[in-house]
């Protein structure tokens, strides 16, 4: 029974503090559905 | 502009690298949201970011629009044309079919950022693999703010929307601040 509570314990344990973890830039969470594409050069 | 990256298209060689370009040119892909701005503006900023008129010194940096459908190819000749009438001059710029892109090397995406220690280093511990940090809409804004593009008013408007923290903020308004008087 210990062994299992361990067992359980060690998956559900947090890998690492969530407020330690880089956070996706606002900017770049909702890009947008359809966009087009351009290609240039400019020497 | 939603993102942006660097590659090499225009020639025949299979697989260029920067070292082995063939007959290649250096080019830059955007992706954009048609709602929020037009090919057309696109071509207007094109047009006045460089000289058309001016030769180019080799395939590698020849200046060209790459179009990759007919409304493109009819709006770019035309924005062409506008621009030789304005400036009483043969444009030399190309106007080109869209061939395979090829991606330029990792080191070469967004290149003042990469250049920046302090806010790469924030960058790369948001996004670990290369192909997340180069298709980053943040991290393409960050590299034209370095180069002291855009204006203080848009970087005060949407640092908070960067992804930087308060010390990367400060670094990045300083460093625009610099790079906009031309002290980059």
């Amino acid at each position: 029974m210990k062994r299992f509570v361990y067992s359980v314990l060690a998956l559900t344990a947090p890998l690492e503090n969530a407020a330690d973890r880089p956070v996706i830039p606002p900017l770049d969470r909702n890009p947008p559905a359809k966009t087009e594409t351009a290609t240039f050069a400019v020497g | 502009m939603v993102r942006t990256r660097v590659g090499y298209t225009g020639g025949t060689k299979k697989n260029p690298t920067y070292h082995n370009l063939g007959d290649h040119t250096e080019s830059i892909q955007i992706d954009y949201d048609p709602a929020q701005i037009s090919y057309e503006k696109l071509l207007e900023v094109f047009w006045q970011s460089h000289d058309p008129c001016r030769p180019a010194y080799s395939r590698q940096y020849m200046t060209a629009v790459f179009y990759h459908n007919a409304a493109q190819k009819k709006l770019a000749e035309q924005t062409r044309d506008r621009e030789a009438a304005k400036r009483g001059k043969k444009i030399v710029t190309a106007i080109l079919p869209l061939s395979e892109f090829y991606l330029a090397e990792d080191y070469h995406q967004k290149y003042y950022l990469r250049q920046t220690r302090e806010l790469m280093k924030e960058y790369s511990a948001i996004y670990p693999r290369a192909q997340d940090f180069m298709n980053s809409t943040a991290a393409a804004r960050v590299n034209g703010y370095i180069d002291g593009k855009g204006t203080a008013e848009g970087l005060a408007k949407e640092i908070d929307q960067l992804g930087l923290s308060p010390e990367g903020q400060r670094r990045l308004q300083e460093i625009f601040k610099q790079a906009s008087k031309g002290g980059r």
